[in-house]
């Protein structure tokens, strides 16, 4: 074999490994790009019942009480598909204290927990808020 | 004679080779270039719904507006005054202290093919914000009291409550060997009309 044709496998030997790994780390960056558009979905879903929630308590003649919706979000589930890709999400609500502590619950005040998840189209699982971390938001009955 | 038939091979080898290699840049040039254009639209999008600040001035976002659905408007007054899936048009009070504005959320008809979305308060022909271009027409379905779908809003603005907004953003990019349609972000917001709560 002669010199030059092995120089020019060795070359092609070693751009191929450099290319791999450059395409690797790109592929890289666009997974968190399009992972973290998904992330801001999930928390605009867990917005969304933090709306609801919030609305259907209002007014003199609310569309649930304070313990109707203690009951309603106390083990809730549900699925949004949005852009190819299903939101998974559990709700939970719990008495506590004004600071969302549920070690002295008092049924005045209610923690509302949002976990979601789901699969990105890269195929990984997602965890929009965890069990550990979910999104919170403590609510208090006005008693109106 | 040998060596020259080999230099020639090598030469061809070697220029498939670096050709290769060209075009694997470009296309990585290509993605990082896309990447790029979609971090930007996902910002610019975000800010739209949910404001900025530029230089100590606030700008208000959907979200804000949004929020003034039917706010000081009297029980006798209809606080919606347009409700179609890409035309949202509605009363409220943008502060305690102003009077009763006029709002209005909507994608126009494409132009190249993308839909410009446009934010209107109060002057129906200078937007406060827009065009913002949309790949797909802006998507309202609109809800009832019980989160059931109202299949004719316009004719039912007693019943509405709350909203859900698909957006479909995109962005014109400045490469013309690229796509054009290939960078979007597409959000879906939901907005509950409190003051109709009320």
């Amino acid at each position: 074999m002669e010199n030059q044709m092995l120089l020019v496998l060795l070359a092609l030997a070693l751009f191929s490994t450099l290319m791999l790994n450059m395409y690797n780390l790109v592929l890289d960056d666009a997974k968190i790009v399009y992972n973290g558009i998904i992330y801001t979905q999930g928390q605009k879903i867990a917005d969304r019942y933090f709306q609801q929630i919030e609305a259907e308590l209002l007014g003199s003649n609310p569309i649930k009480t304070f313990s109707e919706a203690y009951t309603a979000f106390s083990n809730f589930s549900s699925s949004e598909a949005i852009n190819n890709t299903t939101y998974n999400i559990n709700i939970s609500s719990t008495y506590c204290d004004s600071l969302g502590n549920i070690s002295y619950p008092d049924s005045s005040y209610m923690r509302i927990d949002v976990r979601i998840n789901c699969i990105s189209p890269a195929g990984d699982t997602l965890y929009i808020g965890t069990q550990n971390s979910p999104f919170s938001k403590v609510l208090f009955d006005i008693g109106i | 004679m040998n060596s020259l038939l080999n230099t020639l091979g090598a030469t061809v080898v070697g220029s498939m080779i670096l050709l290769m290699v060209f075009g694997a840049l470009m296309n990585m040039q290509t993605l990082n270039y896309n990447m790029q254009q979609q971090v930007i639209l996902s910002g610019i999008a975000e800010n739209l719904l949910s404001g900025r600040t530029i230089a100590g001035v606030s700008y208000s976002g959907l979200d804000s507006y949004l929020s003034k659905v039917g706010a000081g408007v009297s029980a006798s007054t209809d606080p919606i005054i347009e409700a179609y899936s890409s035309n949202f048009k509605f009363r409220g009070k943008l502060s305690p202290y102003s009077g009763i504005s006029i709002i209005q959320i909507i994608s126009k008809n494409p132009v190249n093919g993308i839909y410009p979305l446009y934010v209107y308060v109060d002057d129906m022909v200078n937007p406060v914000s827009g065009p913002f271009w949309l790949a797909d027409p802006l998507n309202i379905n609109y809800y009832d009291v019980n989160n059931s779908e109202i299949y004719s809003p316009n004719s039912n603005h007693n019943a509405i409550r709350s909203c859900k907004f698909t957006f479909n953003f995109t962005f014109e990019t400045l490469r013309p060997d690229i796509d054009k349609r290939l960078v979007r972000y597409p959000t879906v917001v939901w907005k509950y009309f409190k003051n109709l709560y009320l």
